[in-house]
């Protein structure tokens, strides 16, 4: 490594005439991160620089018009970094090296805000359009959605939950999420998969969801029948939905206590969970998505998270075989 | 449960045995397995009408759509897709033969995909007796999911055609048209690791499988398989696959991966 920085100094120093940022981006275990890419912006021009790290986690940035600029790294799974002010001068070299901490996100869609909003940035904007709508005059919901983004700021990220429950989300992020479901292969959960991206083929009496992920397929019944008494708990509950207007109501009921709430917050839950989806799409372009997650016995009041997703019609669902080569769960850390 | 029950035995009499203590001690005691399915012709005592005539469509296209599960009469292509044969007629590069054989001796077994969790093949879903997969027909879609692991299949009915560089995949990629009442369904872009049978009948990458899907009647879907992958035979086969209608019932929630204890059992020589 040390011969690569000589190597770099003595390059750019005979070599060019602008600026030059380098160094090496890794872990905080000191590994070196490949392909995470490392952007500057001038801050007097607002010009952009770009670069991706090495195999062996290094980058250059050369030629800069000397000034001031900010510099941000982004890896998928990973957090981001961003640093402000830094100035250089022409014919100089500034060496940054850069930790990334781990975003704590499995490298699955739907698995956090960053991953999703890494996988939004390259892509085009929804087509516009009127909502679609099915031969009886209801919306008709089917498209590839791709994941999605968080609704309008200010609402909760996260539940009020009883101390039990607290403990335990406390614990599984302490644990790195070591013991998420999908990290086994099992199912995410309809709370942590809604909303979050995937195939939607609507029929007159059902909602067919897939996803790329480890169980991969939801039903929600729209016939009008009932939830089924005595319902043996399941990883996806049961699912029925019916019409309120333009608003497609989800009322899931008869879930397992497997799954987590959603990966980020690592929030726990009991059989009693019970949630609602309002699904709108208010125009050919988007999905908006109002839950209402409900368990007394894991959350002191109800909690309610809103998410849009973006119609890509350009997009189609991939075959995800959770269990071939799954190698997350073994690097996983406890910490 | 009926969900739970894997194939990924060679012994055909185990297997009939399985399947006959499963219909006899549980459909009534899962959960969801009594919602009247509306739409279904019934008789004048209330049970479901199967041999009614096979719904149509709106455009006049048969209307495949129900949850389906393989006849009994299926269980011998089941473990031997190719049990019409007489074995020196049986289209098979030598290859293939001899892995067939050394899977039969179950030396194998803990390779075999479905003891993994991993997807079974498209002739174990079409002919299987008791994992049901659910068919949905749109006009431009047909998708299949498949009770077990919670596959899906998308068939695409929009004109596109099959990809000459397809991904690799389990359950390949799927385009269909209609010849007539038969739905006519071709996949390609296989990975090459799944086994076609019980016995293991091996098939590789350049897979092509045909499916001839015609309803029959109401409650009756005849699907004739053809197996065409030159790797693997030395010419395409055939083989003819009864399914019947579940009435009044759904999929259930099946997740291999949780508790799974088969592979450990598993002993190859």
């Amino acid at each position: 490594m040390r011969l690569t920085v000589l190597f770099v100094l003595t390059s750019a120093a005979f070599a060019q005439s602008g600026a030059t940022i380098t160094g090496k981006v890794s872990d905080v275990f000191s590994e070196a991160i490949s392909g995470a890419s490392i952007q500057v912006k001038n801050a007097a021009t607002g010009e952009e620089y770009k670069a991706t790290t090495t195999g062996a986690g290094e980058y250059i940035l050369d030629k800069l018009p000397p000034g001031t600029y900010e510099l941000s790294a982004t890896m998928i799974t990973m957090k981001r970094y961003v640093r402000q002010d830094i100035a250089v001068q022409a014919e100089k070299i500034l060496r940054l090296d850069i930790t990334l901490e781990d975003g704590g996100q499995l490298g699955t869609v739907g698995d956090g805000d960053r991953f999703t909003a890494a996988l939004r940035q390259n892509k085009p904007a929804p087509p516009s359009g009127p909502t679609p709508r099915m031969q009886d005059g209801k919306p008709d919901l089917s498209g590839f959605w791709s994941p999605a983004q968080r609704g309008p700021s200010g609402q909760p990220r996260k539940p009020e939950a009883l101390v039990w429950a607290e403990g335990v989300a406390k614990e599984r992020i302490q644990n790195n999420r070591r013991d998420s479901p999908q990290a086994q292969c099992l199912p995410a959960g309809v709370t942590t998969s809604a909303g979050l991206g995937g195939k939607f083929v609507q029929t007159p009496t059902l909602l067919v969801m897939l996803y790329d992920n480890a169980i991969n397929t939801r039903q929600v019944f729209l016939d009008g029948h009932a939830h089924p008494k005595d319902l043996e708990p399941t990883w996806l509950g049961h699912s029925i939905g019916h019409w309120a207007g333009d608003t497609l109501v989800v009322d899931s009921i008869g879930f397992n206590d497997k799954t987590w709430l959603d990966f980020d917050t690592a929030y726990p839950h009991t059989e009693m969970l019970h949630v609602v989806e309002r699904y709108r799409r208010p125009d050919l372009g988007h999905l908006e998505l109002e839950m209402t997650i409900e368990d007394p016995g894991a959350l002191q009041k109800p909690w309610t998270v809103m998410r849009v997703s973006n119609l890509d019609p350009k997009d189609e669902i991939m075959e995800h075989i959770c269990t071939e080569n799954n190698k997350y769960a073994e690097h996983l850390v406890v910490k | 449960m009926r969900s739970t029950w894997l194939l990924n035995r060679v012994d055909v009499l185990k297997l009939v045995g399985i399947s006959i203590l499963l219909a006899v001690g549980f459909p009534t005691t899962a959960q969801w397995l009594n919602v009247p399915t509306k739409g279904i012709p019934r008789t004048k005592d209330g049970k479901p009408d199967l041999s009614a005539p096979a719904p149509q469509k709106p455009d006049g296209k048969p209307d495949l759509s129900g949850v389906w599960e393989g006849d009994r009469q299926n269980l011998k292509y089941l473990a031997n897709l190719a049990a019409d044969f007489k074995p020196d007629d049986f289209p098979i590069q030598p290859w293939a033969e001899a892995l067939t054989k050394e899977r039969m001796t179950g030396a194998d077994e803990s390779e075999r995909p479905t003891a993994n969790c991993l997807p079974y093949s498209i002739p174990v879903a079409d002919a299987n007796t008791n994992s049901p997969l659910k068919i949905i027909q749109e006009p431009d879609l047909v998708m299949i999911l498949h009770e077990f692991l919670g596959l899906f299949r998308q068939i695409f009915l929009d004109g596109r055609t099959l990809s000459k560089d397809p991904n690799p995949t389990w359950m390949g990629y799927s385009v269909g048209r209609w010849d007539g009442d038969t739905l006519v369904v071709d996949t390609t872009g296989f990975n090459g690791k799944t086994w076609l049978d019980g016995n293991g009948h091996p098939a590789t990458d350049v897979l092509h499988i045909t499916e001839r899907f015609r309803r029959r009647d109401f409650g009756h879907l005849d699907v004739q398989l053809t197996i065409d992958d030159p790797k693997a035979y030395t010419k395409p086969w055939s083989v003819d696959l009864a399914m019947h209608l579940l009435p009044d019932t759904d999929l259930l929630e099946y997740v291999c991966n949780e508790n799974e204890k088969d592979v450990k059992h598993m002993v190859g020589k």
